[in-house]
């Protein structure tokens, strides 16, 4: 990105709080994002301004430059010879390596690069695992392996024209070099890299902002979207048709009386009754609606929505079952399908019975099964579904528990069915049973064990 | 949550009738008051599940309802049944419901006629029912008559469907340390202390004691 000599005495190799990081859970994965955009355009004001809009959360810094490969004696003399615009002048395995030690929660070692000997040297910087790890570069979406380890990459997207003024303007009045230099070093190797290379890496880039650092509005929405995402499972940032109910700590004493093996079947029935409600409540609120105003006895105009009314629920015989009081509250008179998936095991399930509505192809369809493990019946139900005329856009699966292997296998398969869910597990054990679990979900709520 | 706007586009409707009108505000009051009860303080414990893993387990402080019922509100409550209670026992099992009747005297002029509420209230945590907070006169003799019954500010939660925001200043400004949880913040109150757009007297139309 610049030239080495104009770096001498200008250290923006700054690491943000990454205060310990020893505490950081198990299985929590950081959101990883990566700015990218030609020079001057304002990267580091970008980054600069998310890491303070998020003061609360441990945020980590990388820079690319970092990873500039030491030059050798003869490049060393021929240094204005060298582009260090060019991917191949970064240490692209070695940033890769860092980043995915970091991306495990591991503390590493980031090399310093000195930009008076354009040489890595001692010491290297020790960086710890944080919550947000920013990586910053003119060229941080050019490779598609480092692309690929990020939740959020950022363009920052600034006019030629402007970059170069201020590139001469930071080259020629903070750091003393000649205007001439400045403009061959230009026209040789940064321009001609931008367009090669950092332009068309553009096109990955999930936002582009225009105006860079000063536009407040994008620095904003990007902060609030890290936060949110921030707040969800791991899971929820990999496929965003997942929706976990937000937990209260009344959500989780409800688990905590289902999951209970010592709860009385009552109470087992009441809570998860209870915990159902929220979940099929919730449910409704991803079905399509449109504004509707309505006068008050007041007199008054009140704008509210009304929801898509042609629905039904699909309950999966028998837990599923569990399921269709709750909904038939919240939805007076709807129609309820069913599906009967037998089988033992990861394989082998087999479709025994179903009775769906004849005109579910036209209906946006609730699938009911209160716990999703290895989701081999739910792909079971969703491919009936989907053969039935059912649009997978159409289809709300609603779970009070879910397992990782389950969501991964649903997910992957269908990825435009919603998942509404109460809470996602640790995992599933060899039996397909679901950790930590409510037992066998049926025989607890229909007293048959 | 947009499934919200869509149970007050119908309740505040003048057109719904009396059924979808009880059958929707106490699908409403269901969802308000499961938000209130996750503000109570828990402690945790460990559980196992039938599969012999662990699970943090979450122990609630115990807690009471308490309708503040205004006007003909009472009267109602009593003979068309307990449909409103039955949406809180849908939630709160065993749960100790309390009743303050207020008389509503002109505009300011209120005072209490009748009150039935749980021995140890003091040493309970208060879910403070009232559909709809006007101007908050009526809310603040209802918390004040908690008061002095010893129940800690901090203990009282209060749920509205609809607040309006001269009722929540005029509640926050004098209790700071209670909690309001509400479903909607309406816009204003008109010259006659309603709601603007609201959804007209709630009793009466719960109740059906306008017809």
């Amino acid at each position: 990105m610049e030239p080495a000599a104009l770096r001498s005495g200008f250290n923006d190799h700054i690491s943000v709080e990454s205060n310990g990081g020893l505490d950081c859970p198990k299985n929590k994965q950081p959101f990883i994002i990566g700015v990218a955009g030609g020079t001057a355009s304002g990267k580091t004001t970008v980054c600069n301004q998310i890491i303070s809009q998020l003061h609360d959360q441990r945020v980590v810094l990388v820079n690319q430059d970092s990873f500039y490969r030491s030059l050798n004696d003869d490049q060393l003399v021929n240094v204005h010879e060298y582009n260090f615009d060019h991917p191949a002048a970064f240490n692209t395995e070695l940033l890769l390596s860092c980043m995915e030690k970091l991306r495990r929660g591991h503390p590493v070692n980031i090399p310093s690069y000195d930009f008076k000997s354009h040489k890595s040297i001692e010491p290297s910087r020790l960086v710890n695992p944080a919550d947000v790890i920013i990586l910053e570069g003119i060229l941080v979406l050019h490779d598609f392996h480092v692309r690929n380890l990020m939740n959020m990459k950022i363009f920052v997207d600034i006019d030629s024209d402007v970059r170069l003024a201020r590139r001469i303007q930071r080259d020629t009045v903070e750091r003393g070099r000649n205007i001439q230099n400045v403009l061959d070093q230009y026209s040789r190797f940064v321009k001609p890299s931008f367009e090669e290379f950092i332009l068309p890496s553009k096109k990955f880039a999930d936002i582009i902002i225009p105006r860079g650092g000063d536009n407040d509005v994008a620095i904003d929405l990007i902060v609030q979207h890290i936060l949110t995402k921030l707040g969800q499972h791991d899971l929820c940032k990999i496929y965003p048709n997942i929706n976990v109910i937000f937990s209260t700590f009344q959500i989780r004493g409800m688990h905590t009386l289902v999951r209970d093996v010592k709860t009385t079947k009552h109470d087992f029935v009441f809570y998860s009754d209870r915990l159902i409600r929220l979940v099929v409540e919730h449910g409704l609120g991803h079905l399509p609606f449109t504004e509707k105003q309505i006068i008050t006895p007041t007199g008054s105009v009140y704008s509210g929505v009304v929801f898509c009314k042609r629905l039904c629920g699909v309950s999966v015989i028998r837990s599923g079952e569990s399921m269709e009081n709750a909904l038939r509250a919240c939805c007076k008179g709807i129609k309820i399908g069913k599906i009967l998936i037998h089988g033992d095991g990861k394989n082998g399930r087999q479709l025994i019975y179903e009775k769906l509505p004849a005109d579910i192809s036209s209906r946006h369809v609730l699938l009911l099964d209160p716990v999703l493990a290895s989701g081999n019946s739910a792909i079971k139900a969703i491919s009936l579904l989907l053969s039935k005329g059912v649009p997978e856009t159409s289809i709300i699966f609603l779970n009070l528990i879910s397992a990782p292997e389950g969501i991964h296998a649903v997910c992957r398969k269908f990825p435009k069915l919603k998942i509404v869910t109460s809470e996602i597990d640790s995992s599933l054990d060899k039996n397909y049973g679901v950790i930590p679990g409510m037992g066998e979900f049926g025989d607890r709520y229909f007293g048959t064990d | 949550m947009v499934q919200i706007r869509g149970m007050h586009t119908l309740i505040r409707d003048r057109e719904i009738s009396k059924h979808d009108f009880v059958f929707y505000s106490d699908q409403l009051i269901r969802l308000v008051v499961e938000h209130g009860l996750g503000h109570l303080p828990f402690t945790e414990k460990q559980v196992i599940t039938p599969t012999a893993s662990v699970y943090t387990r979450i122990d609630f402080a115990k807690s009471c309802v308490v309708f503040p019922l205004f006007e003909g509100f009472l009267l109602f409550i009593y003979y068309s049944g307990e449909s409103m209670e039955n949406a809180l026992r849908a939630c709160c099992k065993g749960l100790k419901i309390g009743k303050i009747l207020i008389h509503r005297d002109g505009d300011n002029g209120k005072h209490l006629i009748y009150e039935k509420l749980p021995k140890d209230i003091s040493e309970r945590h208060v879910l403070l029912l009232d559909p709809v907070l006007a101007t908050g006169n009526s809310a603040n003799h209802a918390i004040e008559l908690l008061v002095q019954k010893r129940v800690p500010e901090s203990h009282i939660i209060f749920l509205n469907l609809i607040s309006a925001p001269e009722g929540i200043h005029c509640v926050c400004k004098r209790f700071p340390s209670l909690k309001i949880v509400t479903s909607e913040i309406d816009v204003a109150l008109n010259g006659e202390f309603r709601v603007i757009p609201g959804m007209g007297e709630f009793g009466d139309r719960y109740f059906g004691s306008d017809d």
